[in-house]
Formats: structure tokens, C-alpha cells, sequence
């Protein structure tokens, strides 16, 4: 092989690389960029009642301004009943309890099953599709 | 001389490779080759920085101005197209329903979108056998203010209010001419209901007002007793009620929001605009959670707005002005391929595939280059 075939070739392994090394770092953001997962919060700083339950003196709305507030998403419902907050990975219920709240922390597909007359429709629907609050009317975005 | 020096060589190349019984590239020299191979890995590489840029740079950039609307044209279904759909306005009135059963309060909401098109009044689609209970709205409280007619607020300019500085910022002055009577003051010593019967006069004329509003184009309302019916009209099936209304500026040139701001109109205690700043820190649509854009005329701004109306009974408990709301009795489970969505096409999704188009161009890259070397080293 000839030098400058050898450079040549050595051109295209430095640019190749370069493309694939920034493919990889777009990636890896894209990926693991700003997911969040309250578990570990909730677990630290709510009282354990049972398995995936905790409990809290301060009355729901707090606690979800508490929660979202460390933790933010926007996949958010506020119903007259309760709060419900959605992650990638868990969904969190957030119900009055006496003058307090209990909290509940399922996995997303049986969260969104314990809790679909609040979140049905918001969060998924038929064939994985949500149909509500996405708006008629002159909000932004699609 | 040189080049006839070379040619010789060449010719010589040529025919050696040629005795070698290898035919292709016949009657080119090995100089001639090179420069065509160094030629057509320029013409590569060339391609593969316009697909850079194209994938990295122009893809987010068309795909965020699709995402802004560019694209849509004047859609003339937005300048009337309701805020809350059919099933949207369901569910508000199934669950504000719920909650005036289990507290004895009844909650409302008025949306003035900014549009200046009659919205046509949306029929709720009801789960189940759900029905709010038939009530007969009246324009006017049931007890006549003692005002003068001069007194009333003229209709609304047909400029609309700039853009108001702070959540908090509502006009508390009566109109010249009208007898200003105190607010409720934000330090009263409520919870004291004050049903509509024992309002002041600037109070009763303040939600007559409100209830004149309610018929101009481009404001939307309903309540537990359904869409199209607000507490304040029905006084003697709602001695207590609370409304949240929301107040939009609308650019007919975007066909967007461009700012909204909401209130809680009330009559069972201190739930006026003092604590819009509270209530909206609890639902994470502050601007101290570090995303504007995540509130009642942002992105999801129609969603933001149902969460507002929905946690209204929340507040009212958390103030102690009413019991909580239990959780709903029977349990829907959702019905056969109802199941959660999948994480929705949003930009995290578009800098996933352009992440994996980058990796995939480089090892396309590197192996076509080492095909071709290779391919030129052997010939």
C-alpha cells in the first residue's frame, strides 16, 4: 500500500471515527439525559407503610410539589381525588389519607392499570394511544 | 519528456498486469487511477459531511419548525375549535361531580381563549351511565344587585388587555361610577361561606360581570352540573361555589396562546388570587421550576389547565374549607388494548435516531473506504 493510500485511508478512519464518536455521545444523551425516577426519592424520604406504599402528613398537593419538584415530569394529572405523576420507569399515586396522603408507587403498566379511570386516556387508550387533553384549541405544539 | 518517461513506465505497468490476465481498467495508468480513487474518496467524503450536517443540523432544525407549525397553513378550525373536546369536557364535569358530592361545594371553570369567534358549545361524551344533574342556568344572580344601570362594566374594549405582569395581577378598582364597596380582604378570617344571598354590592356586581362574559365569543365554561352551566347561575343548587377562570391572549397570526393567567373566584372563603402563586407552585407550573414552558399556555398548556380546574377541590381541602375527596369507589379496570403509551416522538427521540444515523454513516464510511483501498491495492 502506498503512502498516500495509507493517508488517504487514514483520513477516512479519523472522519469515520469522529462521525461515529459524536453519533455516540448524541446517543448516549439522548438516552440517559434528563430521566428521572422518584423510587429512590419516595423511599428516602416517605414513611414505608407496605410494599410500593408510603405515607405522608402533608396533605397531597404538597407532596406532589415535593416530589416534582426533585423530580420533574411532565406527565402530570391533578384530579379532585388525587395526583398522579408519570415516570419512565414508575407510576407514582399520590391520594388524601385523613388529613395526610398515602403515596403509591407502582411500575408504569400496572400504575397506569390501578389508575385508569384518573389516567386513561391521558396516558394511553386504546392500542397504547392517547386521545385526552391534547387539545382542540390553540395551545402549542402538536 | 517527463510525461513520455512516465507514459513508458505506465505502459509498461499496464501491460504487465495485462500478461498478469487481469483485463479491467484497461488504458488507464496507475496514476490516473490514483487520481481517480483520491477523487472518488473525496467525492465521499464530501457526501458524508453534507450528511452530517444535514442529519445533525437541518433534520432538528425542519423538525422543530414542524414542530412550531410552520408547516400547518392558516387553519381556520383553530380560530373555533373548543379547548376541551367532547371527552375532555366529559371527564371535567365527571370529576368536579364527584368531588361537589363528597364536599358540598360546587366547582366551575371559565376559559376566555382569546378568540374573538363564537366557540360552538361542545356536547360532553360521559363515561358509563353518568349524567350531571339537569339544572336551568340563569344569566343573573337570583338576587338582583341594587345598582344603577350606569353602574354596570361596559362590554369589553375591543382591544384586549396587554399581558398581565404577574399571575397576581387582577384589576381589584371598580369602575367610575360604580359604589366600591371592600373586597374580601387576603387576611379575613375565613373559611365563612358567603352564599350569593349575603354578598356586598361591588361583590355581586363583580360576578354579575363575570356572568356577562360568559356569552362573548371566545370564552368557554361549565361545571359540575355540566358544560355550559356555571355555579353562580344556579345560586339555590350552589349556596357555595368555586370557579377557576382562566384568561388567554391569543395571536391570531400563530394561532397560539401567547400568555394566559388563571384566578379562583369563590365564595366560601380565602381562595382568591393570593394564593395563584401557591396553588400554581404545587403543580409544578412555576416559573421557579425552571420550565416556562410547562404551564397553562405552554406546550401542554390545554393539559395544564385541566390539572388546574381538577385539583380545585384538592385545594379546598388542603385549606380546610371542605372535607377531601375519597378515591372513586368501584375500580375501572381499562378495557381490552387499553394499555400505557409508549414514550411519545418528541425531540428525545429525533437525537436518538440522529445519534444512530451518526454511528451508522461512520462504519459505513470506514468500510467503503476500506473496500476501495483494497479493491485499488489488489487491481
Amino acid at each position: 500500500m502506498s503512502a498516500a493510500r495509507r493517508g488517504a485511508m487514514k483520513g477516512h478512519m479519523i472522519g469515520a471515527g469522529l462521525v461515529a464518536l459524536f453519533g455516540a455521545i448524541v446517543l448516549l444523551i439522548a438516552l440517559f439525559g434528563g430521566k428521572t425516577s422518584p423510587r429512590g426519592y419516595i423511599a428516602k424520604h416517605y414513611k414505608k407503610v407496605s410494599a410500593g406504599t408510603y405515607s405522608s402528613p402533608k396533605a397531597p398537593l404538597a407532596v406532589a410539589e415535593d416530589i416534582v419538584d426533585r423530580n420533574g415530569t411532565k406527565d402530570r394529572v391533578y384530579t379532585p381525588t388525587g395526583v398522579f405523576l408519570r415516570y419512565h420507569n414508575a407510576v407514582v399515586g399520590i391520594l388524601p389519607e385523613g388529613r395526610g396522603s398515602k403515596i403509591t408507587l407502582d411500575a408504569p403498566a400496572r400504575g397506569y392499570a390501578r389508575y385508569h379511570s384518573y389516567v386513561g386516556g391521558s396516558w394511553g387508550g386504546s392500542g397504547g394511544r392517547a386521545t385526552s387533553f391534547r387539545g382542540g384549541g390553540p395551545g402549542e405544539g402538536k | 519528456m517527463t510525461g513520455g518517461g512516465q507514459g513508458g513506465k505506465n505502459d509498461k505497468s499496464g501491460k504487465n498486469k495485462n500478461s498478469g490476465g487481469q483485463k479491467k481498467q484497461q488504458g488507464t495508468t496507475p496514476a490516473q487511477r490514483t487520481q481517480q480513487q483520491n477523487k472518488s474518496n473525496n467525492a465521499m467524503g464530501c457526501g458524508c459531511v453534507v450528511a452530517v450536517i444535514l442529519v445533525v443540523f437541518v433534520l432538528p432544525v425542519l423538525w422543530s419548525l414542524y414542530d412550531e407549525g410552520v408547516f400547518d397553513g392558516n387553519d381556520r378550525a383553530m380560530e373555533t375549535a373548543p379547548v376541551f373536546g367532547p371527552r375532555d369536557a366529559g371527564r371535567l364535569v365527571e370529576r368536579l361531580s364527584h368531588a361537589s358530592k363528597a364536599q358540598g361545594v360546587c366547582y366551575g371553570w371559565v376559559v376566555d381563549s382569546g378568540r374573538y369567534r363564537q366557540i360552538p358549545k361542545v356536547t360532553p361524551s360521559y363515561s358509563g351511565t353518568f349524567r350531571p344533574e339537569a339544572v336551568q342556568p340563569s344569566t343573573q344572580p337570583s338576587a338582583q344587585p341594587s345598582m344603577q344601570p350606569s353602574t354596570r362594566p361596559s362590554a369589553r374594549p375591543s382591544v384586549r388587555p396587554t399581558e398581565r405582569t404577574t399571575a397576581t395581577a387582577r384589576p381589584t378598582a371598580p369602575r367610575q361610577g360604580a359604589t366600591p364597596a371592600p373586597r374580601r380582604t387576603r387576611t379575613s378570617p375565613a373559611p365563612t361561606p358567603t352564599p350569593s344571598g349575603t354578598m356586598s354590592e361591588y361583590e355581586r356586581a363583580e360576578m354579575e360581570r363575570s356572568l356577562e362574559q360568559l356569552e362573548e365569543a371566545g370564552v368557554e365554561y361549565g361545571s359540575n352540573l355540566g358544560v355550559g352551566v356555571d355555579p353562580r347561575q344556579v345560586p339555590d343548587r350552589c349556596p357555595k361555589w368555586v370557579v377557576l377562570e382562566a384568561d388567554y391572549s391569543y395571536s391570531s397570526q400563530y394561532q397560539e396562546w401567547t400568555s394566559g393567567t388563571t384566578s379562583i373566584e369563590s365564595n366560601i372563603g380565602d381562595l382568591d388570587e393570593t394564593s395563584m402563586y401557591q396553588f400554581e407552585e404545587m403543580l409544578g407550573q412555576d416559573y421557579g421550576s425552571g420550565d416556562d414552558t410547562d404551564d397553562i399556555d405552554g406546550e401542554q398548556g390545554i393539559a395544564r389547565l385541566a390539572d388546574q380546574i381538577g385539583a380545585v377541590p384538592m385545594l379546598v381541602a388542603q385549606e380546610g374549607l371542605a372535607p377531601p375527596v375519597p378515591a372513586q369507589a368501584e375500580r375501572v379496570a381499562p378495557p381490552p388494548g387499553d394499555r400505557i403509551s409508549e414514550s411519545k416522538f418528541t425531540a428525545r427521540n429525533v437525537f436518538t435516531g440522529v445519534g444512530i444515523a451518526l454511528i451508522a454513516l461512520g462504519v459505513v464510511w470506514v468500510t467503503v473506504a476500506a473496500v476501495r483501498n483494497r479493491r485499488s491495492t489488489s487491481s
